[in-house]
């Protein structure tokens, strides 16, 4: 039986694609959103867009940037043609599913929405999320269990998903790296000769881990060529192959087959069995459908035998590749591929979050808006620590800054530039002063030249500002625009008008870029994204949570090292038991010493000890020095340079001698202790 | 002797002896290894793991006569060899023979002696013979000595210096016996089980024992294996944590021990596995750490554990 060389391209791709759509799934399920993604906690209802009128003529509010902007059929245009991306499903998906809150909000004003989005009463007919799965929302976990209390269950059930999920996708994600290494392997090995070619005898030829079915094939090469001892070898390293494509073991050049069979029974004893003739398969095992440990050991076991006993038989090594390539088609990695697949999610019925960029309370719709008014606009990730210079309108929506940015703002605003915001968070009243402080409002938004827009509840200034005021909200201002030093600061209430839904009445937007005033530069735009990115690895770091892990981690590194020593300052004692012989284990630390520079140290403490083992080996009666020195050496110039040399060495690490000289002390003095040596053994040896 | 005769009786053989040495199995297999390859064998452990009860059931099994030395610092070189002795009777010198005319020698604690009487141990093993006063006595064939050593960090020992060490086939480090085993010895004594009153059956004549030896030629080794065995050896030469690398013996060795092996398993070929099963055993006590290494606390076994995972084996992937 030939293997196929197409069919393992075709399931190749077929597993990509179905790891595509694993992973797509995968990516889908991590952004399903918790049923109330509200971070105010209370859906608030819309700004209702009142009927088309034009301003009136003459009217131009004098902002600091430049006149209204009256109702003008641009934004109806741009507003219709951005909404129908498919992408605003709230818009655009007459199947889609408004949560309760959303629902009743949204849906009472619907004719005001219709005209952009002509699915939107179809989709307001339906039943809520809610009544779907029948289950009341909980802002708390977003997974509750009927109401039945068990809240942390619920948490616990979160948690083990998403763990599974991100074990599914590492898994597919290591999978796909493995399967571009082979393809890439393959892609070489495709110049490889071709089965009429004559092949060499070495087995090393091949290049180093080819895939199992194109080393089956040139094993089948080889043994229509005659090279039966090489077919053995490449049917031995598909079989292998095989093995690890099915990740039973890891191939490594140093293993044998009892290797790999140990590995293969978990490391179990390995019993050696009798090698028997009569135990040997006969033919092909295709009756056998079996693939069990048994069979691959007698496999591995027969291969072995043909290989390294003489003279292999050519139908012997026939039936070792047949049963090889069995072998590799049962391990094939579909089957695992295909068990995946059975688990993937699916996207198409998942809620859409309210607050998703493209969702009705998104800011995708003002983003695209306001990127075809400006001139250039930069979605701003990072923090904001500067501002570009080329920048002359900032527009901050709800953006999380911290006080180190507002005050970076401030300073560039007192410099000339325009900063938008809205819904001005405490940090901005901080920086630059509470008369901005809010409550809220009903009534109707008016502008100078924009038509009335209707709210309910939105947010108001709680008195006149001190700038020029754009719109109010009854008699109480929404929006205004105040000359900060050399620039200007425009404070918009509330941020209600800038989501999707509020746009998608064109009037809306009109009024929304009529705040805006003049954007006839770069324009910076600050969102919830802005300072998500970091600006350095620590800073990322703690953002994920990961600070105190990092730091336990580098404890625990300093505490090891310091628990095994410092090579070159606190040599490290072995243990008792790796210990041989003290006269090594000192050879060993004269040798750290050495690397430390400690020469004199070592010096001063080898002084010692030939002077303390002079004393007791040599032939003297007193004690001092000069009778010790004069008793080993064997003339008196040999004495005064022993005396010389114990007398520099047991003051080796005061007295700031190089290393050099240390050595020449150190071999002065071994010397005479070997000559002290000598001299006791040629005693003894007289003695005897 | 065929293979499959040659594997019956070393399975009977080991079987035999595993009834009295009891959790064992793997000494038991190495010794009797060494006997078939010819060489010896050097056992470093802690006292009460059974090596007398091995060599003495060894010695049963095989119908070979037993002797044992224990060895100490006062021990002379004649008390291992034998000496002449003056019969007053006679009036003439008789040679006594020392323990080491016997076909299995236990030497135990080798180590405890000072170096002159165990050179005189070493030179019977390496000489199969004993000179005493100028005569030349031939030591009895088989002749397997079983040597014992405390572990190294004992008081008091003169440990035996690399180059006799090298006179050893194998060493093997016994350890203690797993909890499940000693418990299953201990069952067996409250079962009634005395080692010493156990009768064991002649399994292997001296003849026959020599007729496995010589059986050993049957084995038939591929060039790569033999290459592969060479490679083994030289790397112990040019490792960076090793001083003084394994010497050719030490290939020697490997290669009677793995076709030793083979035969056991009734095969007649050699295999990798068969040389990787006593990689170990065969290297472990020829090579001579660095004191860098030895201070990094790397040990003898490390080293041949690295050596074979760095060494690609004949015939497997690249």
């Amino acid at each position: 039986m030939r293997p196929d060389l197409r069919g393992g391209k075709a399931r190749g791709c077929l597993f990509a694609l179905v790891a595509v759509l694993l992973l797509t799934t995968s990516v889908c399920a991590a952004q399903a959103p918790a049923i109330s993604d509200d971070p105010s906690g209370e859906l608030e209802s819309l700004p209702e867009a009142a009927s088309a009128s034009t301003p009136e003529e003459g009217e131009t509010p004098e902002t600091p940037a430049s006149a209204a902007l009256p109702l003008n059929p641009f934004f109806e245009k741009e507003v219709r043609d951005h909404l129908q991306d498919g992408r605003y499903r709230f818009c655009q998906d007459p199947n889609y599913r408004f949560f309760r809150a959303e629902k009743e909000s949204l849906c009472s004003q619907v004719e005001a929405f219709e005209q952009n989005c002509p699915t939107l009463r179809n989709a307001c007919q339906r039943p809520p999320w809610e009544e779907e799965f029948k289950t009341e929302t909980d802002e708390s976990s977003g997974w509750n269990l009927n109401g039945l209390g068990l809240d942390f269950v619920g948490v616990i059930l979160k948690i083990l998903f998403w763990l599974t999920m991100g074990l599914v996708v590492a898994y597919i994600a290591r999978a796909l790296i493995r399967r571009a290494q082979l393809w890439r392997e393959e892609l070489a090995s495709e110049t490889a000769p071709t089965p009429a070619s004559p092949l060499k005898e070495r087995q090393d030829n091949f290049p180093e881990e080819l895939r199992t079915h194109v080393l089956l094939t040139l094993a089948r090469a080889s043994l229509d060529s005659g090279k039966i001892t090489e077919a053995l070898h490449l049917t031995y390293r598909a079989t292998i192959r095989a093995l690890a494509d099915a990740e039973w073991v890891k191939p490594h050049r140093s293993k044998t087959s009892g290797d790999y069979l140990r590995s293969l029974r978990e490391r179990g004893p390995l019993t050696p069995t009798r090698w028997d003739e009569s135990d040997a398969p006969q033919g092909v095992p295709g009756a056998q459908s079996d693939l069990s440990l048994d069979r691959v050991t007698m496999h591995l076991r027969d291969l072995d035998r043909e290989r390294f006993r003489g003279g292999p038989r050519p139908e012997k090594a026939s039936s070792l590749l047949a049963q090889a390539e069995v072998l590799a088609s049962r391990l094939s990695p579909l089957l695992i591929f295909l068990a995946l697949l059975l688990s993937g999610c699916d996207r198409f019925n998942a809620p859409q979050s309210p607050h998703e960029p493209y969702g009705p309370r998104g800011n995708q719709l003002f983003e695209d808006l306001l990127r075809a008014q400006a001139p250039s606009l930069h979605r701003r990730l990072q923090r904001v620590l500067e501002v570009p210079e080329e920048a002359s309108t900032v527009v901050a929506v709800g953006a999380k800054l911290r006080p180190l940015e507002w005050k970076t703002l401030n300073n560039w605003v007192s410099g000339g530039g325009h900063l938008v915001v809205a819904a001005p968070p405490s940090q901005f009243l901080d920086e630059f002063g509470q008369e901005f402080g809010t409550s809220p409002c009903e009534g109707t938004l008016t502008a100078p030249g924009i038509v009335p827009v209707k709210t309910d509840e939105t947010r108001a200034f709680k008195s006149d500002t001190s700038g020029e005021i754009l719109a109010r909200c009854a008699d109480k201002p929404f929006a205004s625009t105040v000359e900060w030093n050399d620039g200007w600061v425009t404070v918009i209430a509330d941020d209600h008008l800038f989501q999707n839904v509020s746009l998608a009445a064109s009037h809306n937007a009109s009024l929304v870029f009529h705040l805006l005033g003049n954007l006839d530069g770069h324009v910076e735009y600050l969102g919830p994204f802005t300072g998500r990115g970091s600006q350095n690895p620590l800073e990322s770091i703690t953002r994920a949570g990961f600070g105190w892990w990092v730091f336990q981690l580098l404890l625990l590194i300093v505490i090891y090292a310091w628990s095994r020593g410092k090579r070159l300052t606190s040599p490290v004692d072995p243990s008792g038991s790796t210990r041989r012989a003290f006269s090594e284990h000192a050879r060993a630390l004269s040798r750290m010493y050495e690397r430390a520079g400690a020469s004199g140290w070592a010096l001063r403490h080898y002084s010692e000890w030939v002077y303390d083992t002079l004393r007791r080996r040599a032939p003297s009666t007193r004690s001092d020095m000069k009778s010790l020195t004069r008793a080993v050496s064997g003339s008196e110039q040999e004495a005064n340079k022993l005396r010389e040399a114990l007398t520099i060495g047991r003051r080796a690490d005061e007295l700031g001698e190089t290393e050099a000289q240390h050595h020449a002390t150190f071999r002065r003095l071994k010397s005479a202790i070997l000559g002290v040596s000598e001299v006791s053994h040629k005693k003894t040896s007289k003695k005897d | 002797m065929e293979l499959q005769e040659f594997s019956d009786k070393y399975e009977r053989t080991v079987s035999e002896v595993s009834r009295v040495v009891l959790g064992q199995r793997p000494i038991i297999e190495h010794a009797l290894i060494a006997l078939i390859s010819g060489g010896h064998l050097l056992l470093e452990g802690v006292p009460g793991l059974g090596k007398t009860l091995l060599v003495r059931s060894l010695g049963a099994v095989l119908g070979a006569s037993f002797g044992r030395i224990q060895f100490t610092p006062d021990l002379m070189p004649s008390d291992v060899t034998g000496g002449n002795v003056f019969n007053a009777k006679s009036s003439n010198f008789e040679f006594i023979p020392g323990p080491v005319f016997n076909q299995l020698v236990l030497a135990d604690e080798i180590n405890r002696a000072p170096a002159k009487t165990q050179s005189a141990l070493l030179e019977a093993m390496q000489e199969r013979s004993v000179t005493v006063d100028g005569t030349t006595r031939e030591l009895p064939a088989p002749f397997l000595v079983l040597a014992t050593q405390n572990p190294i960090e004992s008081q008091g020992t003169y440990p035996l210096p690399e180059a006799q060490l090298d006179r050893f086939l194998l060493k093997v480090n016994v350890t203690y016996p797993s909890q499940e085993v000693e418990q299953e010895l201990l069952s067996a004594y409250v079962a009634g089980f005395n080692p010493q009153k156990l009768k064991l059956s002649q399994v292997l004549s001296a003849d026959e024992l020599i007729d496995m030896q010589e059986t050993l030629q049957k084995v038939q080794v591929r060039p790569e294996i033999l290459e592969y065995i060479t490679r083994l050896v030289s790397s112990t030469r040019d490792h960076r944590s090793i001083d003084v690398g394994a010497s050719p013996r030490a290939s020697v060795g490997l290669l009677q021990t793995a076709r030793a092996h083979a035969a056991s398993l009734g095969r007649d070929f050699l295999v990798p596995d068969d040389v990787k099963s006593f990689a170990h055993a065969i290297l472990r006590h020829r090579l001579v750490l660095h004191p860098d290494a030895e201070l990094e606390g790397i040990t003898q076994d490390d080293v041949v554990s690295s050596i074979l995972a760095e060494t690609s084996v004949p015939g497997g992937v690249s």
